[in-house]
């Protein structure tokens, strides 16, 4: 036989078995609080308008589940409680005292003659009514460069989002130029909100939407009706324009430590989700951060954002820069800052967007499209709903809004 | 007549001719390095020893009269592979020359044991392993891919962070505190693709020596254990090609004589090119692109019969682009890349002075070059930030061995030349060029080990290593205020000094003492003591470092590393060695360790003492193996029990406390580990292999609650490592076909198929919680979570 000397041209054969798989899945957890952690949060700024400090304490009995299915844990508000009826100040410049007025329950706002400068330092102070007290460190407030130019882009991949069947949502990302300053540090957080127009503003299960008579009340009510199947929805339209709020959930700094003095281009800065292809306001913010607030940052980003790699940092406890007088090594969470604001209040016509649906936001949020209740001759005159104004909804036109629907 | 080949384990055809009725063969026996004749090395025909014994002569010769008939002579010398002819009655009379090849070379049989099959009991190093490439070639593997850190970590006392650890966790040790030698020359980072893959080309690797108990005095640097990777060496009479495909490589190694007998070549390469296949194997790796490659030229010159001339060079190239990392922070751009490169050089002269005494000298460059990079959106323009490490190794020494006494003795002489960081914008206009400052150090060393046999009961190995490192100029060196954190407010002063000028000195004594005591000949009981110091080392605030973490060495503000090792061991051999048992526990304890302060960052940072602690870390730990060497099952089951604690207390200051000063696992605590791994061979073409793990899971940090703020849910933490993730276990099975084709050609194929985590278990590599919608929700990460099966061909051509 002649030997075969040369390599056989079919080396390779592969068998690939394979199993439906993701490398992720979810992990459930119990966790059991021990303590009561005192949470301090707010900031300072120059913008024309008032300025919020929140007050919160976690229960000491918190209990932290996750769920059955999809180990999601949902905290319970009854597991942060106000902090009211403490004493809240700010010092500027180690002089003069600005008292904050509480609000809200465990909100505390500055007084109407108070306005950040860019410079002046701040520190807050607060007494609790069980007389313990509280001081951040002084946070100056550094100066923020303005936004240049700023567009949208529709990115039709967009984010993940598990409302959606394909577990993505597209969105309209916006991307900013700046000017870095020279020859000094500077640190930036950018936010967002958007205000985008809901039609829907009430929904009744097994029930009517009543604004007049004897059980309703003038801001509008559901008034359960048992005739009605039990999964019975009606839907009710807006009165007149209605804005849901959302804001930016991601903690988005950056330093100027490789960039220093550089223009920068093309930096994203907010991904909007396109729940609809009705136009929105998007207010950007670019804000001024202190090293400290900027490391602060840095640690609940790492701890919190980007987690999930082949190489996570463990995380430690974070400290913010708000101690207790008396017991230093009491940890408080939060962070109080100073920031410097460059807002650019943009109104987004969306005209690139594509696969979008009009008013599509309810759907997006209920998983159904509205069903209205139709005239009947109990009731020929369906009512409109109420915009009723809370932290993610208003009535109010946000300032640059300027198309109809 | 016919010549004849007959079955031979070494590497050498011979062949025997017939001669009428009674048969003479003169024999010569030789190493088969050095041509030096083995004096005294045994002969035993058809093993009656009482009727068939002889010995060689001087010269190494002996002379064999027999009748002509079927015999099998063995040729048995101590640390040397055996030498088995077998005759027919057609063997013709012939004089022959053998040439044995020390076990250190070639490890054939041996499954895995201390340094020779025979020696476990004996050998007075304690916590030695030594696995062959046979072994490794046949423990499956993921992807089919020969791997020597999956295979290491079938052995007791060694384990990782998980599938995607770059590197591995040795008795309580960090991955930088091993010391992974190829061929001489360090390797700094060991792995592909992210832990994935291993770097050295699997053909030419011949033999993995890890000390991970006595390590001799002749390694130095490192605080945990020596992992020694041997080449092979060319072979100097046989032109060779091997070569093999797999799903993930294409691999090829051509060994080319030069001049027979004196002067031989080799080159060996894998290169993986097959990215595109990844999405298919996990939707993570969806924006993963890999490439890889890696190969080695060695060249052996037997110059004359006492010198001999030996010369390496091994690269390594990498590119992967990952979203599974996180980015280079602080630059506006949209991919990250990572690339790093691996180019090392050895030369080795090894001068005969007498058969009783060698010396060595070599020098040995290694240089490893990091890169983590970006591109800029706007203009598409990469930018990079560069790093690497070079090492200069002068290294000379003397063996000498005369009876019961085994020595070696030399110097060592390394200069470390860091380069933590330039961040080059390239075209990019975004981002300034910054550069740190390069840091040169140098380590001298002087050694000795001693083998001495006191009795036939009682022997030991005494080591002793003298190592003194020097910081050097130029750099900015300060001091900081002891009562307060180290950061840029506490600098209490700051000395500038030129270039060669020394900043810091450290220095001492390492003994590395061994004891054996036979208890018979079956039994023996070892005590081991080791005191190693490391003055260059990772500093990485990861779980597991990343190819681009930061090297750094000892200087005033960073105090080298010390560890001290107890070991104890019992030994066992059952029935003539076919069956090893062994138990070993110990104890380490090491002090400046390093931690990180929250949120440390080492990206271009001048002064990374502002970013760490350091501390202290205990270990200990009771490993049982059980072994089987020969026959048609071999393999080894083994326990371990481990633990590992640091502790980071000396600081008056919170910031600088990990988990408030008290004690907490190491990142790799995992108490119980069970291993086995078993080869089956079934008949002369067909073998199967097992592996089965069982270890606790490691620890991760629970949150203690979960706070609200900045619109959104964060978890938030208090003690360090206090949970563990779930218990990871796994089967791999491997079916090896060597040469189907039963045929006795020059070209031999071998299949090798595999399945990696047979039963799909979906092993958790972290767990982890992420902030969505108002809520928070925990998950693991797997690295594989299905089974992966492939087929591999390795083909043989002589």
């Amino acid at each position: 036989m002649i030997k075969k000397r040369a390599i056989p041209h079919l080396l390779i054969l592969i068998i690939l078995l394979w199993t439906t798989m993701s490398c992720i899945d979810p992990y459930k957890v119990t966790v059991q609080a021990t303590q009561s952690y005192l949470i301090v949060e707010g900031s300072i700024t120059d913008l024309d308008e008032p300025q919020t400090i929140s007050i919160f304490e976690t229960s000491e009995t918190a209990n932290y589940k996750s769920s059955e299915f999809t180990a999601t844990i949902t905290p319970k508000s009854s597991d942060i409680i106000p902090v009211s009826k403490a004493k809240v100040s700010v010092i500027e410049n180690g002089q003069k005292t600005y008292e904050l007025f509480e609000t809200q329950a465990g909100y505390y706002t500055t007084p109407l003659n108070f306005v950040g400068s860019i410079g002046s330092s701040y520190k807050l102070i607060i007494e609790k009514s069980d007389g313990k007290r509280y001081e951040s460190t002084e946070e100056k407030m550094a100066s923020v460069p303005e936004i240049g130019t700023l567009y949208d882009k529709f990115n039709p991949k967009g984010i993940k989002d598990n409302k959606s069947s394909s577990g993505n949502i597209a969105t309209n990302d916006i991307y900013i130029d700046y000017i870095d300053p020279a020859a000094e540090r500077n640190f930036y957080r950018w936010k967002w909100t958007s205000y985008e127009l809901q039609n829907i503003c009430a929904s009744c299960k097994q029930g009517f939407y009543e604004r007049t008579g004897n059980t309703a009340t003038a801001d509008g009510k559901c008034i359960q009706d048992i005739k009605l199947p039990g999964f019975n929805y009606y839907d009710y339209f807006c009165e007149a324009f209605c804005w849901d709020i959302f804001q930016g959930k991601q903690i988005d700094i950056f330093s100027d430590v490789y960039t220093d003095g550089q223009t920068q281009y093309d930096k994203v800065v907010a991904q909007i989700p396109v729940y609809q292809s009705n136009p929105c306001l998007v207010v950007v913010q670019q804000m001024s951060l202190s090293a400290n607030a900027f490391r602060y940052l840095k640690l609940i980003e790492d701890q919190s954002e980007n987690t999930g790699t082949l190489a996570d940092t463990p995380p430690a406890p974070i400290k913010g820069n708000v101690t207790n007088t008396k017991n230093t090594n009491e940890i408080v969470l939060g962070y109080f800052s100073a920031s410097a604001v460059s807002e650019i209040r943009y109104m987004m016509n969306r005209q690139n967007t594509i696969g979008a649906v009009k008013d599509g936001l309810f759907k997006y949020q209920s998983g159904r499209d509205p069903i209205p209740e139709s005239e009947s001759d109990e009731r020929p005159n369906i009512p409109f709903a109420i915009c009723k104004p809370s932290v993610s909804r208003t009535a109010i036109a946000p300032k640059n809004w300027q198309f109809g629907r | 007549m016919r010549m004849k080949n007959i079955f031979i384990i070494g590497f050498c055809f011979l062949s025997i001719q017939l001669f009428g009725q009674s048969l003479s063969l003169r024999i010569t026996v030789l190493d088969s390095i050095t041509n030096e004749p083995l004096k005294g090395a045994s002969v035993v025909v058809d093993l009656r020893k009482n009727q068939w014994q002889t010995k060689t002569d001087d010269k190494g010769k002996f002379t064999l009269n027999m009748t002509k008939d079927d015999h099998s002579i063995s040729i048995k010398y101590i640390g040397y592979v055996p030498f088995w002819i077998y005759t027919t009655a057609q063997t013709e009379n012939n004089d022959y020359v053998i040439k044995m090849r020390l076990v250190e070379n070639e490890l054939e049989q041996v499954v895995i044991s201390t340094a020779k099959s025979d020696q476990n009991v004996k050998k007075t190093l304690l916590g030695v392993n030594q696995i062959n490439i046979k072994t490794l070639q046949k423990i499956p593997a993921a992807f089919g891919e020969v791997d020597f850190l999956r295979g290491i970590q079938m052995l007791p006392g060694v384990s990782s962070v998980g599938e995607a650890s770059n590197g591995v966790n040795i008795r309580g040790g960090t991955t930088d505190q091993n010391l992974i030698l190829i061929d001489d020359t360090p390797i700094f980072n060991p792995t592909h693709m992210f832990g994935l893959f291993s770097v050295i080309p699997p053909d030419a690797l011949s033999n993995l020596d890890l000390f991970k108990g006595n390590v001799p005095a002749r390694y130095g640097g490192r605080a945990a254990s020596v992992l020694d990777l041997t080449l092979k060496n060319p072979n100097l009479n046989k032109f060779k090609i091997n070569g093999g495909l797999s799903l993930i490589s294409s691999k090829l190694m051509v060994e080319v004589p030069i001049i027979p007998d004196k002067l031989g070549i080799y080159f060996s390469g894998r290169g993986a090119f097959t990215d595109f296949l990844l999405p298919k194997i996990s939707q993570e790796l969806e924006n993963v692109k890999s490439k890889f490659y890696e190969g080695v030229v060695k060249a052996f010159w037997r110059i004359n019969t006492k010198n001999t001339f030996t010369a390496m060079s091994y690269g390594s190239n990498d590119f992967f682009q990952t979203d599974l990392l996180s980015s280079l922070p602080n630059v506006v751009g949209n991919t990250t890349f990572f690339e790093h490169k691996t180019l090392n050089y050895n030369a080795k002269w090894v001068y005969l002075i007498n058969p009783k005494l060698d010396v060595t000298t070599s020098f040995t460059r290694a240089n490893y070059d990091p890169t983590i990079g970006t591109i800029e959106t706007v203009t598409k323009y990469k930018i990079k930030l560069n790093s690497g490490i070079t090492q200069n190794i002068y290294k000379t020494s003397l063996n000498f061995q005369n009876g019961n006494n085994k020595m070696e003795m030399g110097l060592n002489f390394t200069q470390n030349e860091i380069r933590p960081g330039t961040l080059d914008p390239g075209k990019a206009f975004s981002v300034n060029k910054i550069e740190t400052p390069t840091e040169y150090s140098n380590e001298y060393g002087i050694f000795m080990d001693d083998e001495y046999e006191f009795s036939k009961k009682l022997a030991g190995t005494f080591g002793l290593r003298y190592s003194f490192f020097t910081a050097l100029g130029a750099s900015e060196v300060r001091t900081y205020d002891p009562l307060q954190p180290r950061d840029e407010f506490s600098v209490v002063s700051s000395k500038i000094y030129g270039k060669g000028e020394i900043t810091k000195t450290y220095g001492g004594l390492e003994p590395r003492v061994g004891l054996r005591y036979l208890l018979s000949d079956e039994i023996s009981l070892k005590l081991g003591y080791n005191l190693m110091r490391q003055y260059l080392q990772i500093v990485s605030n990861t779980t597991t470092p990343i190819p681009t973490s930061r090297w750094k060495t000892s200087d005033q503000n960073i105090a080298p590393q010390v560890s001290h090792l107890l070991t104890l061991g019992l030994y066992r051999s059952i029935d003539k060695n076919i069956y090893d048992f062994s138990v070993e526990g110990y104890y380490r304890a090491s002090k400046n360790m390093i931690d990180y302060k929250p949120g440390a960052d080492f990206l271009l940072q001048q002064f990374p003492e502002t970013q760490l602690v350091q501390g202290t870390s205990n270990s200990y730990g009771l490993e049982f193996m059980f072994s089987k060497k020969k026959g048609n099952l071999t393999g080894w089951t083994n326990y371990t029990y481990a633990r590992t604690f640091n502790q980071v207390y000396a600081s008056t200051n919170v910031l600088e406390l990990v988990n408030n000063g008290n004690p907490y696992r190491a990142n790799y605590d995992r108490p119980h580990t069970y291993n086995t791994s078993i080869d089956i061979a079934v008949d002369k073409h067909n073998s199967f292999s097992f592996n089965f793990v069982l270890s606790s899971g490691r620890p991760y940090s629970k949150p203690v609650g979960f706070v609200s703020f900045q619109n959104s849910y964060y978890p938030f933490y208090d003690e360090r490592n206090n949970e563990r993730i779930p218990t990871y276990h796994r089967l791999d099975l491997s079916w090896n076909i060597s040469n189907p084709t039963m045929k006795d050609r020059r070209y031999v194929g071998n299949w090798a198929f595999s399945v990696y985590n047979l039963y799909g278990h979906r092993n958790a590599y972290s767990v982890f919680f992420k902030t969505e919608n108002n809520s928070i929700k925990g998950y693991t990460l797997q690295i594989f979570g299905a089974p992966i099966v492939s087929l591999a061909y390795n083909f043989k051509f002589e």
